[in-house]
C-alpha cells in the first residue's frame, strides 16, 4: 500500500489548494481501515465480514461558508507497492476537480455568522499507550474463531441454552494536515465483543467486552456473566409499576450515561436536544457523582491523540460533586462562548469520547443490602425523549430484570419500563459501587465506564392492558 | 470498469471455493443542508463508490467489503475474507439460501427535477422559507433543528446463479427538531418526510406550512392543555401513530430473521413464533401489509439485494397473521420461498431482512371524522414524539403530541402527553374501526451490527380504538 508519507502528501496538496482558494480554514482527514467480524447466532457461527475502507474527508471554511466533502476516488493509493510520482499526480489531479467542485457548491451558501475558525498548530502530542496492539492488527482466523468459541462455551458453562453475539476487531491509521499548521497521525486498534445468552424465551443476560489490546479483551469472563444473568433470569412474572430503588448494571446504566455526556456538547445544548441548557455551574446531580470525559487514558477503548482540528486531547471534568463544570467545545464554539476548547471537535458538533463515572467506595454486595424493597436491572434500550430539554423520557429493561427484597434478588421480573427524567435520576443516585466497566455496545456509542449506580425513587410504569 | 471489478469478484470467490457469491456495488452521491436556529451551520456533499461481496465457502457465509477498487487489492480481501469464512465452518450449522428465478432486470425511478440538478441555493432556500413561515407565527421557539439531503444510489447486482439487476433511485429526506417555549414549560417534537422521488416532491410536502401548523398545535397545546382521562376510554389515533404501531409492533415482530433468532443479540428477537401463522391475531377490519413496490415511498424497491423480485406482503390479513418477512437464508431454513425483503444501508453492509413501505390498509370509514364522531369520551392523538417497544415486541408505549380530549364525537381541548401503554395483543384487539385516508411517513430504521439505518416507510389512515387506559 502506498505509503504514509505519499498520503500526508496528498493530503497537504488539498489542503493547500483550498488555502490558495481563499480558505479561512481548511481541514483534511485520512484514515486507512481493516476489519473483521464473526457473528454468531444460537451457539454457531452465523456468518463472517471481512472489510478494507480509505477515504478522505475535507471540511473548508471560506468567508464563514462551511462546507465538507469526502474524496474516495483514490484506488491508486491502495495498490501493493508504493506508487511512482505519475500515479501520485494522477491522485492530485483527481483531488483538484473536488476541490473546484467544492468552491463552486459554497459560493452561493449563506455564511455561518458564528463561526470562529479552528485551533492554531502546530501542537505537540503525547503518544497514549496501549491503543495499538499489532497481536489485533494481525489475528490469525483461528485465533478469532476460538475466541468465539470460547465465549460461546462460557456461557453454555454458566447454564445458557444458546447464545448469539459478535466479535469485531479493527486496526487503523488516521491522518490530519490543517490550515492552523497541524500534521499529525496516530494509529490503533480496537476489539469488541457482545453476547446475550439465552435460557428460555424471556430469560436472557447480556454483556459486552471491549478493548484496544487482544490482552485486554475478557471474552470468557464477559461470557459468563451474560450467561449467570440468563440463568438467574428463569422464569419471569410480570412486575408492578411504583417507584423503586434500582440498582443499574454497568450496561444499563452505561446506556443512559451515554445520553448524560452527549448532552454536555454544546451543540446538543444549542439544537434543543440537551437537558443541560443554562445549567452551567448548577447543581445537576447528586454531590456524589462525578463524571469526566478522558480520551488521554491509556489503553482505553475511546482514546485518541487529537481531536477533529488537530489539539491535543486533554482530560475534562463534565459534573464534579455533582455539579456540572463544563460543556464540550471545539475552539470555534470556545471562542463564541469566551472560554477555551476542551479539544472534544467535532468541528460541527464536539463531543464526548471516553466517559468515566467515577466509583464510589462500597462494594456491589453493600449496594444490594442497602435495599429494602427494590430492582436490579443489568440492561435497557430503546431510550427515547419526550422533551430532550426537560430530560422527560423513557427506556426499557431487557435482559435479566430482578426484584430485590431485603437485600437479596427474589424474582426475576418482565414488561417494565422506566419513565423518568434524566436531572431527576442524577440527582437521586445515591450510591455507587467500587466496580468500574469500561461498557460500549448496541445501546452505547460513546465508551463509558461505570460502576452499579444505585438510584432511588425510579419511576417504572407497565402496560395497562 | 467498476461493475467488471463485481464480475470478477464472483469469479475470484468461487475459484477460491465459494458454492455461492453475490456482488453489490453501490454509488451513492448526494448533498445535505443543516441549519440550526436559523444559521446555516454546514453544507457538504459526498460521493461513495464501494463494493460488497457475499459468498459461501464450506457451507458458511462470508462477507467482504471496500472501497479500494482495485483488483491486486480486492483479490488480497476476497482471499483473507474466504480464510476467516473456512475457519468458522468449524462451528456452524450450515447455510443454505432458497431456490429463486434468475432476475435479469434494470430500472430506475424517473424524476422530473433531478435532486442533484437543484442549485445548492435552492435546497438552502426550502429551509429559509420554513424559517420564514415559523417566524410569522411569533412563537417562542429557542429551538429549531433542520436538516436536508438528497442523492443518488446507483447499483449494480450480480450472483453466481445468473441475476444481474441494475438500478438507480433517488432520495430526499428532511428532518426537523423543534422546541416551543411558553413561560417556563417547553414542548418538543421531531418528525421526518422522505421519498424515493426527484425534487418535486418538495411541492407536494409543503412543508413551511407544515411546520408552522405545527408549532401553532404545540403552543396551543403548551397553552391550554389539560390532563389525559383516567380510566378506560377510546381512542382515536392519527396515521403518523398508526404508521408506527403498524412499523413497530407488526412488521419488527414479523421479520424472519428475528423470529429465528439471528438478530437476538441486536435488535432482539420477537413475540411472533412460526405457528401463530395462519392464527387470528386482529380484529377483521385490521389488514396490514409491507410493500416495498409502492412508487415515491421512502423504503422503495423493485429487487431486493439478494436479487429477488419485490411485492407486496399480506402480513395481516382480515385479523389473521398471513406472512413473516422472509430473505433466502430464511426461507430455505423454513423451507419456502424470499418475499423479496433483503436489504442493506450501503455497500458495506451485510443484506439483512428489512422492511419496505409497512402500513394498515385504509377501513371503512370515509374520514377520521366519521371514527371520532363514533366516540362518545376518549382522546384524539394526532401525533407523537416519545416512543419505543421492548425487543420482543410486546411492550408497547407511543407518547402524543398533538392531541385532543373527544366529547361527545367531537374534538374539544387539547390534552397533554397522553400516554399509550400497552401489549401487542392488547393494541391489535382493541382496533375497530378504520377510516379512508391513508397516509405515508418515512423514518430510517435501524437493525443489525454495525448499525444499519435504513429508509422505510410507514403508515395508514387514522384508526380507532376501543377500551384503553392511558399510562401516567
Amino acid at each position: 500500500m502506498a505509503s504514509d508519507l505519499q498520503f500526508l502528501e496528498l493530503l497537504h496538496h488539498i489542503k493547500n489548494r483550498l488555502v490558495k482558494a481563499g480558505a479561512d480554514d481548511a481541514v483534511v482527514s485520512g484514515a486507512k481501515v481493516s476489519g473483521s467480524q464473526i457473528k454468531f447466532v444460537n451457539n454457531k457461527i452465523a456468518k463472517t465480514g471481512t472489510e478494507g475502507i480509505v477515504n478522505v474527508g475535507i471540511f473548508f471554511v471560506k468567508d464563514k461558508k462551511v462546507v465538507t466533502t469526502s474524496f474516495e476516488e483514490i484506488a491508486e493509493i491502495t495498490g501493493d507497492d508504493p506508487f511512482d510520482v505519475a500515479q501520485l499526480n494522477i491522485l492530485k489531479g483527481k483531488a483538484d476537480r473536488i476541490v473546484d467542485k467544492l468552491l463552486l457548491f459554497s459560493k452561493p451558501l449563506q455564511p455561518k455568522q458564528d463561526w470562529f475558525g479552528i485551533a492554531k498548530g502546530p501542537f505537540n502530542y503525547r503518544q497514549i499507550a496501549g491503543i495499538y496492539d499489532s497481536k489485533i492488527a494481525n489475528l490469525s482466523a483461528e485465533d478469532e474463531v476460538d475466541l468465539v468459541e470460547k465465549g460461546i462455551n462460557a456461557t453454555v458453562s454458566e447454564g445458557a441454552k444458546r447464545c448469539g453475539g459478535i466479535f469485531e476487531t479493527s486496526s487503523g491509521e488516521g491522518f490530519l494536515v490543517t490550515s492552523g499548521g497541524v500534521e499529525a497521525k496516530q494509529r490503533g486498534t480496537s476489539a469488541y465483543f457482545s453476547i446475550r445468552a439465552m435460557l428460555e424465551k424471556d430469560s436472557s443476560g447480556h454483556n459486552t467486552a471491549s478493548a484496544r489490546t487482544l490482552s485486554g479483551l475478557d471474552i470468557e469472563e464477559s461470557a459468563k456473566f451474560a450467561g449467570h444473568i440468563a440463568s438467574l433470569a428463569k422464569n419471569p412474572k410480570h412486575g408492578q409499576k411504583g417507584n423503586y430503588a434500582v440498582i443499574f448494571a454497568p450496561m444499563a446504566w452505561g446506556a443512559l450515561l451515554d445520553r448524560v455526556a452527549d448532552a454536555t456538547s454544546i451543540f446538543s445544548v444549542e439544537a434543543g436536544i440537551s437537558f443541560f441548557k443554562d445549567m452551567l455551574n448548577k447543581k445537576v446531580a447528586n454531590q456524589i457523582v462525578n463524571i469526566y470525559d478522558d480520551p488521554t487514558l491509556p489503553g482505553s477503548y475511546g482514546s485518541y491523540s487529537f481531536d477533529a482540528e488537530g489539539v491535543p486531547t486533554q482530560k475534562n471534568a463534565l459534573i464534579e460533586k455533582g455539579i456540572l463544570k463544563t460543556y464540550l467545545h471545539n475552539t470555534s464554539t470556545a471562542r463564541k462562548y469566551r472560554t477555551k476548547t476542551t479539544a472534544s471537535a467535532g468541528l460541527v458538533s464536539p463531543g464526548p469520547a471516553n466517559v468515566v463515572l467515577e466509583p464510589g467506595k462500597a462494594s456491589c454486595d453493600d449496594l444490594f443490602k442497602h435495599i429494602k424493597k427494590g430492582l436490579y436491572i443489568t440492561n435497557v434500550w430503546y431510550t427515547r425523549f419526550q422533551n430532550y430539554a426537560a430530560g422527560d423520557f423513557s427506556t426499557i429493561p431487557r435482559d435479566g430484570m430482578f426484584l430485590i427484597e431485603n437485600g437479596e434478588i427474589k424474582q426475576p421480573l418482565k414488561n417494565l419500563r422506566i419513565s423518568e427524567n434524566m436531572i431527576h435520576l442524577l440527582q437521586n443516585i445515591s450510591e455507587l459501587a467500587s466496580d468500574s466497566k469500561q461498557m460500549t455496545s448496541w445501546e452505547i456509542d460513546i465508551p463509558v465506564t461505570t460502576p452499579h449506580v444505585l438510584i432511588n425513587d425510579v419511576k417504572i410504569t407497565k402496560p395497562t392492558k | 470498469m467498476a461493475n467488471e471489478l463485481a464480475d470478477f469478484a464472483i469469479k475470484h470467490a468461487a475459484s477460491l471455493g465459494a458454492s455461492y457469491a453475490e456482488a453489490r456495488l453501490e454509488n451513492t452521491e448526494a448533498d445535505a443542508f443543516v441549519a440550526k436556529n436559523g444559521v446555516l451551520e454546514v453544507s457538504g456533499f459526498d460521493t461513495s463508490l464501494g463494493l460488497g461481496i457475499r459468498f459461501i465457502v464450506k457451507n458458511t457465509l462470508g462477507f467482504v467489503s471496500t472501497n479500494m477498487l482495485e483488483k491486486s487489492k480486492l483479490k488480497h480481501l476476497i482471499e483473507k475474507a474466504v480464510k476467516l469464512t473456512a475457519r468458522s465452518s468449524k462451528i456452524t450449522d450450515g447455510v443454505s439460501l432458497s431456490k429463486e428465478p434468475v432476475e435479469k432486470a434494470k430500472y430506475k425511478v424517473s424524476q422530473k427535477k433531478n435532486v442533484l440538478d437543484i442549485r445548492p441555493e435552492e435546497k438552502v432556500g426550502l429551509l429559509k422559507d420554513i424559517e420564514s413561515s415559523l417566524a410569522e407565527t411569533k412563537i417562542s421557539l429557542p429551538g429549531r433543528y433542520l436538516s436536508l439531503s438528497s442523492g443518488v444510489t446507483k447499483k449494480y447486482y450480480v450472483n453466481s446463479d445468473g441475476s444481474v439487476i441494475e438500478s438507480e433511485i433517488p432520495r430526499i429526506n428532511f428532518y426537523y427538531m423543534l422546541t416551543i417555549l411558553r413561560g417556563a414549560k417547553t414542548a418538543q417534537r421531531m418528525w421526518q418526510y422522505g421519498s424515493a422521488s426527484g425534487w418535486e416532491i418538495t411541492d407536494k410536502w409543503n412543508l413551511p406550512s407544515l411546520l408552522k401548523s405545527e408549532a401553532m398545535a404545540l403552543d396551543k397545546n403548551l397553552k391550554d392543555g389539560v390532563k389525559p382521562p383516567v380510566g378506560v376510554t377510546d381512542l382515536v389515533i392519527g396515521p403518523e401513530i398508526a404508521g408506527i404501531i403498524a412499523h413497530e409492533s407488526c412488521g419488527h415482530p414479523f421479520e424472519a430473521d428475528r423470529i429465528l433468532g439471528r438478530e437476538a443479540a441486536q435488535a432482539g428477537e420477537s413475540y411472533m413464533t412460526i405457528d401463530m401463522i395462519g392464527k387470528k391475531f386482529a380484529n377483521p377490519c385490521v389488514t396490514l401489509v409491507d410493500d416495498p413496490t409502492v412508487p415515491g415511498a421512502f423504503g422503495y424497491y423493485l429487487y431486493d439485494d439478494e436479487g429477488v423480485k419485490a411485492r407486496r406482503r399480506f402480513l395481516i390479513k382480515k385479523g389473521i397473521i398471513s406472512e413473516i418477512l422472509q430473505n433466502r437464508e430464511t426461507a430455505a431454513t423454513l423451507k419456502t420461498h424470499s418475499n423479496g425483503s433483503a436489504r442493506a444501508s450501503e455497500f458495506n453492509k451485510e443484506a439483512i431482512i428489512r422492511m419496505a413501505n409497512t402500513f394498515f390498509l385504509p377501513g371503512e370509514y370515509k374520514t377520521e371524522q366519521e371514527l371520532i364522531e363514533g366516540v362518545k369520551s376518549g382522546v384524539y392523538i394526532k401525533n407523537f414524539m416519545e416512543w419505543n417497544i421492548d425487543d420482543k415486541r410486546y411492550n408497547n408505549r407511543y407518547v402524543g403530541a398533538e392531541a385532543y380530549l373527544i366529547k361527545n364525537g367531537k374534538i374539544t381541548v387539547p390534552v397533554i402527553s397522553p400516554a399509550i401503554e400497552v401489549t401487542t395483543p392488547a393494541l391489535y384487539r382493541s382496533i375497530d374501526a378504520l377510516a379512508q385516508n391513508l397516509e405515508f411517513h418515512s423514518a430510517s430504521c435501524g437493525k443489525g451490527e454495525p448499525m444499519q439505518g435504513i429508509p422505510v416507510t410507514h403508515g395508514g389512515p387514522s384508526i380507532r380504538l376501543r377500551g384503553l387506559k392511558l399510562g401516567k
